[in-house]
């Protein structure tokens, strides 16, 4: 019987964590590169864990949902849940009736309507 | 960090990051390389770096949005055989609890009133476990269910005030003085939900005619309490171990906040904070006085067995001290000409002054809820306003503008459409505005031999005036965000004005700034065209808001405003059939805000417009009400919007979400703290707990009760 310990098993999630770190970090130096290129490897995977862990405060939990919020993040500034003028952002990312897609599109379409 | 491309002025740069994130969210969304699963791993690691490095303590319990009750045009409107579908109260309670001295859940009880309680929003699931209705009893709430942030909706299940009680275990691990504290009950939360009781009386027709359209948007029933928290600090039990219980503000909030030992606050009743209380059951209640985005702190302290942890419990409290605005819709339409049908069972509106068509009648019920009001301007020439509302939310709000999309949609498509609305068709006399032909419930012809249905959808709001500054910002992002700074500015160097006193300044600068500039007004309807916010409240009713301590601000700024010898609408504007060369002097306009001579400003109507009182026929829009004699708000209506029903719907939302947010009682939990001092914020961005013990806001009756 095939035994795989859990030394092992931390083992792969560290892997797969750290690929998806690495497609989101990618991703990030590609689409915003004047705002990112600066910062070192660690620092910004860290950003990309902070982040992530804000995602999932928002309940997105797909890999393609934690991307699309970090590109938003990225538009609007990775602080961006803290300015005041951006609480209709939050309020609307908090609203459990809309599905994520639709949040995304109010907000683009709201932030393109001024 | 990358700036915020709506609100930091849409440069070019912004233009183009906003265009490069929606390619790159597009290419995101269609990318297969991305997974459409969770990144578990991800997830993992998240949760260990969200753990938080203090333990925390953050019961919280919400009734989201401000719910809506029925009012008397409400209820006169739609008659019991089509009333509005219910919206329920969003009810959720949690309990985020890390750590510290509160992690094994709760109870919560209801004490008083009657609620139905379901776990989904259409209220077709009842809560399990609870009686339906609820008017007894507790609910056992475990520490995963509270972590859950389970949603409840909520309806009133009969009419009267509605109390609910959150008790919070204590940790089994807390230990002060073992074993006697780990069974102790800390603290109880009262939770007070108040509501407008539906005023079951049938409006007479003539009042209910008189008062057709002229007044949408603003609540009308006499039963409406300003919200309150009421918080209530237990005894230790067992006795012994409690040296004090203490509640406590932060100095530098103190006057944002009153606690106080009954539920209406006695007039000169000081504010009751930084009071330490005896070992015995306290109660008190806890109220907003001035609007505060950034929330109140205080802190609920409990000494036990001879260890204080001051502070040890944190609730932000963002008070509240008025309503939440209601919107009303109009779709106006000029030049309609009213007829009767044939068999007198109903009206014609034709959009021009054409033969009725020869097209198909198209037969629809687009518009259920809607009614339509026609005001006469000569013989048989009605100017129309198709009126919906008002709203409370956003739910109705939604409703609302899908049913005005369908029926001007259907107008539009159809060369004739006839709708089956609850309409009040007035009078066809030139000139006669109160007397009416009243047909509620009949058939409407709209006819449109042209498929040329123009109109202007405007929107009517009850606003308090503390929040009118940012009101008339969100709505005119020109003029009203400049009068927005300008008055914030203004106060900022003023420490006497507070948001009322700003309020009502930006209102005045805001028609300052429209009007002082503004070119000869050939538009019949006269200055009302010039405004996107146009008060329908007269400003001396506005004046008499503030206390005699923001008048006085107010009037330090009036009199010292650089402008007062410029005109508004210096060159003229057209009024009634007439033309009147010039708006009064800014200065004698304001000195008539403070002066209220014959009840009104100079403005509330402008000159050579008939003032209002003196049985004008049809009067002047501007200044005609005073304040909403319920609610005190201040009357507004929103101008501009055209066919987007879309555009509508985010401008309201978005006026909605801030009233939403000032209107209810939210907040966050702050960190556990056993030193008495605030410490320092979490590490990294202020990390923001969803908390606040405490939240509350009206509830109605159960809708579908006609006698509730």
């Amino acid at each position: 019987m095939l035994v795989i310990r859990q030394a092992q098993l931390s083992a792969l999630a560290d892997a797969k964590r750290r690929a998806f770190e690495d497609r989101c970090a990618s991703f990030l130096r590609t689409t915003w590169p004047e705002d990112h290129e600066q910062l070192g490897e660690d620092e910004l995977r860290g950003l990309v864990r902070e982040r992530s862990a804000r995602a999932a405060d928002f309940g997105l939990t797909t890999e393609r949902d934690i991307q699309r919020f970090l590109n938003l993040s990225a538009l609007l500034g990775h602080d961006f849940e803290w300015q005041p003028r951006n609480e209709w952002i939050v309020t609307l990312l908090r609203d459990s009736t809309i599905p994520f897609p639709g949040k995304l599109e109010i907000i683009y379409r709201v932030l393109g309507s001024g | 960090m990358a700036a915020n491309p709506k609100r930091s002025g849409g440069d070019e740069a912004d233009d183009d990051r906003l265009k490069r994130a929606k390619v790159a969210d597009r290419d995101v969304a269609a990318a297969a390389a991305v997974a459409d699963h969770p990144p578990a791993t991800v997830v993992t690691t998240c949760a260990t770096a969200a753990a938080a490095p203090r333990a925390t303590v953050t019961p919280w319990i919400r009734f989201t949005p401000g719910a809506i009750l029925f009012d008397r045009r409400l209820r006169t409107t739609f008659a019991a055989a089509n009333p509005p579908l219910p919206t329920p109260t969003l009810l959720t309670f949690g309990c985020n609890a890390v750590g510290g001295v509160y992690a094994r859940g709760g109870q919560i009880t209801i004490v008083q009133g009657s609620l139905r309680v379901f776990t989904d929003a259409a209220c077709t699931l009842p809560w399990p476990g609870i009686a339906d209705p609820w008017t007894a009893g507790t609910i056992d709430i475990d520490n995963a269910r509270l972590a859950s942030f389970a949603p409840a909706y909520v309806l009133g299940g009969a009419r009267g005030d509605v109390r609910l009680l959150l008790a919070l275990d204590l940790d089994e691990a807390f230990m002060v003085n073992p074993p006697a504290t780990a069974a102790a009950l800390a603290v109880e939360l009262t939770l007070e939900l108040f509501r407008r009781a539906p005023n079951e009386a049938v409006m007479p027709p003539l009042r209910a005619l008189g008062n057709g359209g002229r007044h949408v948007g603003v609540p009308a029933n006499a039963d409406i309490h300003s919200s309150r928290v009421h918080v209530r600090a237990r005894a230790s039990n067992p006795q012994g171990h409690g040296g004090r219980l203490v509640i406590q503000v932060r100095a530098t909030d103190a006057g944002r906040l009153a606690l106080f030992p009954n539920r209406v606050r006695t007039l000169g009743e000081a504010d009751g904070f930084n009071v330490e209380f005896a070992d015995a059951d306290t109660d008190r209640w806890v109220a907003g006085l001035v609007a505060e985005p950034n929330g109140v702190v205080i802190g609920l302290g409990l000494r036990v067995g001879g260890a204080t942890l001051a502070f040890g419990d944190c609730v932000r409290v963002r008070p509240i001290v008025e309503q939440p605005t209601s919107i009303g819709l109009e779709w106006e339409n000029t030049s309609n000409l009213v007829q009767l049908h044939h068999s007198a069972t109903g009206a014609r509106i034709t959009t021009t002054a054409f033969a009725a068509s020869k097209a198909t009648v198209f037969r629809s019920a687009v518009a259920p809820n809607m009614r339509v009001d026609t005001e006469i301007n000569a013989a048989g020439q009605a100017y129309s306003e198709i009126v919906i509302g008002p709203a409370y939310n956003y739910t109705e709000l939604e409703a609302m503008l899908a049913e005005v999309k369908r029926f001007v949609d259907a107008v539009i498509l159809h060369r004739t459409c006839t709708a089956r609305l609850p309409a009040n068709i007035h009078s066809r006399e030139a000139g006669n505005y109160a007397t009416v032909l009243y047909l509620a419930r009949r058939l409407v012809t709209f006819v449109n031999p042209y498929h040329q249905f123009g109109g202007t959808m405007q929107g009517t709001f009850a606003v308090p005036i503390w929040a009118l500054a940012t009101f008339i910002a969100e709505l005119d992002g020109d003029d009203g965000s400049a009068a927005k700074t300008a008055a914030e500015t203004w106060a900022d160097a003023h420490a006497a004005a507070d948001d009322a006193c700003v309020g009502l300044i930006t209102a005045c600068e805001y028609y300052i700034r429209v009007f002082a500039g503004a070119p000869a007004v050939a538009a019949a309807d006269g200055p009302k065209t010039r405004t996107t916010v146009m008060f329908r409240t007269d400003f001396c009713a506005m004046y008499a808001q503030l206390p005699a301590a923001q008048q006085a601000a107010f009037g330090v700024w009036a009199a010292g405003d650089a402008r007062r010898g410029a005109r508004l609408l210096p060159n003229g504007y057209a009024c009634g059939g007439g033309f009147q060369p010039q708006g009064p002097q800014i200065g004698a306009w304001l000195d008539s805000v403070i002066a209220g001579g014959a009840g009104k400003d100079l403005m509330s109507p402008p000159p050579a417009f008939a003032r209002h009182g003196t049985g004008e026929p049809i009067p002047y829009a501007m200044g005609l009400l005073g304040v909403d004699v319920v609610t005190q708000h201040v009357i507004a209506e929103y101008r501009v919007a055209t066919w987007q029903t879309h555009t509508l719907n985010l401008y309201f939302t978005r006026v909605l979400d801030e009233w939403a947010r000032r209107c209810e009682l939210a907040g966050t939990a702050t960190w556990v703290n056993t030193t008495g001092d605030w410490g320092p914020p979490p590490v990294g961005p202020a990390r923001r707990h969803r908390g606040a013990a405490v939240a509350y806001t009206h509830i109605r009756a159960h809708p579908g009760d006609p006698n509730s």
